[in-house]
């Protein structure tokens, strides 16, 4: 069974023309790889564009894969890739005033009247969303550089070491970008410990 | 991670990485147990790993998004195009597929643009079509003709082939195998076939025929005149009778045409009609050999006329002084022939009249040697 074979196997099938070893290669990893991407870049429209973007250089490199290379090593490294230059691509963007109206019209809101404040929601739900939310700036407030070793490590459950691989950098210096991350997350979350007590 | 009293103990990154590895149990065995212990121990990393812990349980509240669909399907349709073993096959067949698009437009965009000339076409089209399937019915009607044509000739061959030719020859000339059953007797078709096949009868045949008939012709006038001389009421020989009856049952009269076709029939309409031959014959021999096929050269003839002369002439004539003489007037008349002087022919010709009418009559007017000069020869 395709199912049950290994990535790096699937991927061979896949280089003797075999789609369906792709098909269950797409199903094992497109959730998580765009969830990476979304976390990364905090966008839906931009992660889908990046998760198009990773596996269609998955296709077209396929003909010069190699088995002795860790199928997701190569699949994260093209992601992690893909949204460091998407990072650096959005640094060199004007910065939208937070004051500004977000359309042209003098009724709509701006961007400040979304920002979820630190007011506490009254129903569950949108303490739930709120949650989410300041999950997602805080994230969005780490560098880049312990932001990626921080979604490999705590969503992608990926080893340190493998981290180090994709990254390019040593193990230690991985760790030590997590420790960073890790301590940066928990002071800007720090009042938020008891929403989260409070959700079931 | 602010460094604490007893952080302070183990050192900050320590601590730290003592933190990390617990919290993601990059820890194996003996090595996790240890670092749980020394956490314990200590309140502030205990404080510390409580308050990463929290973390993590906050960060799994975040809910995994899924990706739309039509990104799958467009990646689906992309590694169908692409695949490494494909992707060579579907580029030749694009390929192709642009090639005979690009053919088609050239031809038929024409066509498509007007109309008039699309309907020119179609019924060129039509046309050729009604052209082709016409000449094909016509070769269909015309074949099986041929092939029965061709049917009837083979089977000629087939029988002119199969029969012996001699067996063949013989059953038409009634000689030594006139007993012979039906089936091994050539039919009278098989022999018309054969005549068919080998242009005529065979000549040494119709000349023994002729041979006989003229003997007996001879005879019937010598006993007609010995009947003037010696009385009107001497019995005919018996083979005048039965001359037209041998002239009639001959097989080769058959093969021999229209001609010989009034052989048949009462005596004195035999004589008649071999009287009115003896004029015509000359004419009628000389249209065949200016007709017919490869002549024999004339000195051939002539050998030929002076054997059916000596032939002759060794049965009825009695004074051979006087045959021999009228022979050689014959062949006096013959070199005259041939050197064109047929005024000679025609005053040996009275001689050899006077001397024996019927040599003359039987003989002599039928020499083809002498053909060319019987304008000049006395035939009444």
């Amino acid at each position: 069974m395709l199912r049950e074979e290994a990535d790096e196997a699937l991927m061979i099938h896949y280089q003797k023309g075999d789609v369906r070893a792709f098909e269950i290669l797409l199903e094992r990893h497109r959730k998580p790889i765009y969830n990476f991407i979304f976390r990364f870049v905090g966008s839906r429209d931009v992660a889908e564009d990046l998760l198009q973007e990773t596996f269609l250089r998955v296709i077209k490199g396929a003909a010069n894969y190699q088995r002795k290379a860790k199928f997701t090593t190569w699949l994260y490294t093209i992601a992690r890739n893909l949204c460091v230059d998407q990072s650096r691509r959005k640094k060199h963007r004007k910065a939208a005033s937070l004051d500004q109206p977000m359309t042209k019209s003098e009724d709509s809101g701006t961007l400040m009247d979304v920002i979820p404040g630190k007011e506490m929601p009254s129903d569950r739900k949108a303490v739930s969303r709120q949650l989410h939310q300041t999950i997602h700036r805080a994230l969005a407030a780490l560098p880049g550089e312990q932001r990626e070793v921080f979604l490999m490590r705590e969503f992608l459950n990926m080893p340190f070491k493998q981290i180090a691989e994709i990254v390019g950098i040593p193990e230690n210096t991985v760790k030590s970008r997590m420790r960073y991350a890790l301590e940066k997350l928990r002071l800007e979350l720090e009042e938020y410990k008891d929403m989260a007590k409070a959700l079931p | 991670m602010p460094p604490s009293k007893d952080t302070d103990e183990l050192g900050t990154d320590a601590s730290a990485s003592l933190l990390v590895d617990l919290l993601y149990g990059e820890f194996d065995g003996d090595a996790e147990v240890q670092a749980q212990e020394r956490v314990r121990d200590n309140a502030q990393l205990h404080g510390e790993y409580e308050s990463l812990l929290q973390l993590r349980a906050m960060m799994r509240e975040l809910p995994a998004e899924e990706p739309s669909q039509a990104v799958t399907a467009k990646l689906l349709h992309a590694a169908a195009i692409y695949a490494p073993a494909t992707a060579g096959a579907v580029e030749a067949d694009v390929a192709i597929g642009s090639r005979l698009g690009a053919w088609i437009k050239r031809y038929f965009r024409p066509v498509a643009l007007y109309p008039g000339l699309a309907a020119a076409t179609s019924l060129l089209l039509v046309a050729s079509v009604a052209g082709v399937l016409y000449v094909s019915g016509r070769t269909d009607l015309a074949g099986p003709e041929v092939t029965a044509q061709a049917r009837d000739s083979e089977s000629v061959m087939v029988k002119s082939t199969a029969s012996d030719p001699s067996s063949g020859l013989s059953a038409s000339a009634g000689l030594g195998k006139g007993d012979k059953s039906v089936a091994e007797a050539p039919t009278a078709a098989q022999i018309e076939a054969q005549i068919a096949t080998t242009g005529s009868s065979s000549t040494d045949e119709e000349s023994r025929n002729q041979n006989i008939e003229l003997r007996q012709q001879m005879q019937s006038e010598k006993s007609k005149r010995v009947r003037e001389q010696g009385g009107a009421f001497a019995p005919a020989p018996a083979t005048e009778t039965k001359a037209p009856q041998k002239g009639q049952s001959r097989p080769g009269a058959a093969g021999k045409g229209s001609r010989d076709r009034g052989a048949g029939g009462s005596p004195s309409d035999a004589v008649a009609i071999e009287l009115e031959q003896r004029k015509l014959k000359p004419i009628l021999d000389a249209d065949e050999d200016g007709a017919d096929g490869p002549k024999k050269p004339p000195d051939e003839d002539s050998d030929t006329a002076g054997q059916k002369k000596a032939n002759v002439s060794s049965g009825p004539y009695s004074d051979d002084g006087e045959a021999a003489r009228v022979q050689s007037l014959h062949r006096e008349a013959q070199d005259a022939a041939r050197g064109d002087d047929c005024g000679s022919v025609g005053r040996i010709g009275q001689r050899i009249r006077s001397l024996d009418p019927g040599y003359h009559r039987d003989v002599f007017l039928r020499d083809k040697a002498l053909v060319k000069c019987f304008r000049y020869i006395d035939t009444d």
